[in-house]
């Protein structure tokens, strides 16, 4: 690896000190392991309610299957493209297992519920609440700073979007007005790069694993409850009916299974699919010259892309089934 | 620990959005009904 990779990728928010970036990825990733937040994930909401059922994802096991397939898919990469290991598996996981710590309670519904009390005072998303966490309440240090001083590749990673809140519709996908410093220190490096997420580790994150784990696991879940069934999957909810592409998908892969847990196996198949979807195309971008992280872009296989998009789109189903029985919960509590 | 300026409604909401985001689906029930159950739950669920 050349000293620009060196140079521009370890430099630490802060005091802008440098780490050796085999040590530090490693131990970013780490972190989390130890971090009691952590451990507050295994009753977040998934796809259901936590505690709902025995053997269903949460959180946690999102996260660590997310970190998984981030893995696999480095490993995958630079196996086949790449004679040394051209992308970094440490940070890859690091960003992976950091990605759902902001998640609030109750999921998505929970979060844009949160965004909605917060419309006057600055709205809250998920991911912005990721930074946060990371950036102000996990670690001290011996002076008594907290939060953790992460890389600036490890922030360019966990950014997932690039606009403030004051800047957006508030809807969701924002980041917090207070986090413009981060933003910045993540889009302006000394070498004049003018937009974050430019990494190919980056782009993992976004297209690769988080999508591959939700759009399959969470699909499983949601069939081995019967929230997805043949019937439903033709009737849809009426908001959101799912396209004659979708409806066909799920029926053959519904006719050629007689057993629940045989979906499950099922998809767990697809998985190693998946990953070899993957791949680097090179691109013009300013930095490519200097160092492999900007020469090349994910691309993912068409083919692989068309179904990771029907699952995911079967996958409306069970969030409207969730979000239903949950909005019923509330309206019995009488809070909303 | 941060100190916020109780009259300032931003840092306050913050202050109480962050609260609840950190809670789980198992923790934030049990707030609720802590709140506006009088029947649930034992003074050791203070501690």
């Amino acid at each position: 690896m050349s000293d620009f990779y060196h140079q521009l990728t370890p430099r630490r928010w802060a005091r802008g000190t440098k780490t050796a970036t085999a040590v530090y990825f490693r131990l970013t990733g780490t972190a989390f392991f130890t971090a009691g937040i952590w451990c507050l994930l295994q009753n977040g909401a998934q796809v259901f309610k936590s505690g709902a059922r025995d053997f269903y994802r949460t959180c946690l096991t999102h996260s660590l299957e997310v970190a998984q397939i981030g893995r696999s898919i480095v490993n995958y990469l630079n196996k086949t493209q790449f004679r040394s290991a051209a992308i970094d598996s440490d940070l890859v996981e690091g960003i992976c297992l950091a990605h759902d710590l902001g998640n609030p309670p109750y999921g998505h519904p929970g979060e844009a519920m949160l965004n909605e009390m917060m419309r006057d005072a600055g709205g809250f998303e998920g991911n912005a609440q990721t930074l946060k966490i990371i950036t102000e309440q996990l670690h001290e240090d011996p002076e008594g700073d907290q939060g953790m001083k992460p890389s600036r590749a490890f922030i360019d990673g966990i950014l997932k979007y690039k606009v403030l809140w004051s800047d957006s519709s508030g809807e969701n996908k924002f980041l917090y007005d207070s986090q413009k410093s981060y933003l910045d220190f993540a889009a302006t490096a000394a070498a004049g790069i003018t937009t974050a997420g430019d990494f190919s580790e980056c782009q993992h994150h976004e297209l690769g694993p988080t999508h591959v784990a939700y759009s399959l696991h969470d699909l499983s879940d949601g069939y081995q409850a019967g929230f997805v069934t043949q019937k439903r999957s033709t009737a849809g909810p009426p908001k959101t009916p799912l396209g004659d592409q979708e409806v066909r998908y799920l029926e053959t892969v519904m006719a050629k299974l007689g057993h629940r847990e045989d979906f499950d196996r099922f998809l767990a198949s697809r998985t190693g699919k998946f990953i070899e979807g993957v791949r680097l195309v090179k691109r013009d971008h300013p930095l490519g010259t200097r160092s492999n992280r900007y020469r090349y872009r994910i691309a993912v296989d068409p083919e692989v892309k068309a179904e990771k998009h029907r699952c995911t789109s079967a996958l409306r189903l069970i969030s409207y089934s969730a979000l239903r029985s949950w909005s019923s919960l509330n309206s019995k509590a009488g809070i909303f | 620990m941060k100190h916020i300026d109780i009259n300032d409604y931003t840092e306050v909401a913050r202050m109480i959005c962050d609260h609840f985001a950190e809670q789980t689906d198992i923790s934030l029930p049990k707030i609720y009904k802590r709140l506006f159950d009088p029947d649930y739950g034992t003074f050791y669920d203070l501690v």
